[in-house]
């Protein structure tokens, strides 16, 4: 009996913990901008990652972004990286990278534009990305109670 | 008729504890908490030379929301608290200067926080009120059954 009610305590305060903070599941906002260089085409690629926690701040958050094309095969992988997102912090995921010129137009189609649209050197086109097509995946990080932080910061 | 003071007594201590449970921290939080901040608050400001040392830990006292301030449910007098604490979180994470303009934020959560424990100590009066009108209907179901 004394073993069982230590087992659905230990479940409970597990369970518990494991509540007091919220994971972001997906991005916010992601977006795509194009650019035609010299030597081909350039993408920006930029979205939000939102801590809604109002108590308990992110340390070492890692995970993987993957983009994916229409027949949700990944066309791209953006790894993330932050030291801290405090608490009703937005961190901003920014990556540029080029692009070959037989995969442009792939990209082009995620945000709903032409290669006709890019015919200039340094003319660019940018849009938002389907959120259904960029993931957020293997998030590893551990929280941090606010005060505890703010504690060890103070001069 | 079966008797129901065994369902009156329930009720009873099911309330007393419910007030016992929401008057305890919230009475800590009033006569503890924010009158600590008050303190900080008015040392740092009444001093000749400003101390944000002061304001510093007032804030991080009054950033834990106690259980009814709620710093998470932004109601439409509650918003400005979301961006009290972006503001002052990250220029205390970031080490930028505290400045004697900063007060009001502290200001505004002391409020908030006092506001909580209001709530709090209001819904103990009212578990005890209730409380006590199930005790009554207990002794006067006990009269009567006699």
């Amino acid at each position: 009996m004394t073993r069982l009610s230590v087992s659905i305590c230990t479940f409970l305060l597990i369970i518990s913990a494991l509540s007091c903070s919220r994971m972001p599941e997906s991005v916010i906002s992601p977006s795509l901008s194009i650019e035609k260089s010299d030597n081909g085409f350039t993408g920006n690629f930029t979205a939000g990652l939102h801590n809604e926690n109002p108590q308990r701040a992110f340390e070492k958050f890692r995970a993987r972004i993957s983009i994916l094309d229409e027949k949700n095969s990944i066309i791209m992988e953006i790894p993330v990286n932050f030291e801290t997102v405090l608490p009703f912090e937005t961190a901003v995921v920014q990556k540029k990278f080029s692009i070959k010129n037989e995969k442009c137009g792939e990209f082009l189609r995620l945000i709903h534009r032409k290669e006709s649209e890019l015919t200039e050197t340094n003319s660019s086109v940018n849009g938002f990305l389907d959120s259904r097509k960029v993931l957020l995946k293997d998030v590893q990080t551990h929280t941090v109670a606010i005060t505890k932080l703010l504690e060890s910061r103070r001069k | 008729m079966k008797s129901d003071r065994k369902i009156y007594a329930a009720f009873t201590m099911v309330f007393l504890l419910a007030g016992i449970l929401a008057l305890v921290p919230s009475a800590y939080s009033a006569l503890c908490t924010e009158k600590k901040a008050e303190t900080l608050l008015s040392d740092a400001q009444s001093t000749a030379e400003f101390d944000s040392g002061k304001l510093t830990e007032a804030y991080i006292l009054l950033r834990n929301p106690g259980i009814f301030a709620g710093y998470e449910n932004f109601d439409s007098e509650g918003i400005a608290v979301k961006n009290t604490l972006r503001y002052m979180d990250s220029k205390i994470f970031t080490g930028s200067p505290i400045k004697e303009s900063d007060g009001v934020y502290v200001k505004l959560l002391l409020e908030r926080r006092g506001a909580g424990s209001n709530l709090g100590i209001k819904s103990a009066v009212f578990s005890f009120i209730l409380s006590i009108l199930g005790f009554s209907a207990m002794k006067l179901e006990r009269k009567h059954d006699s």
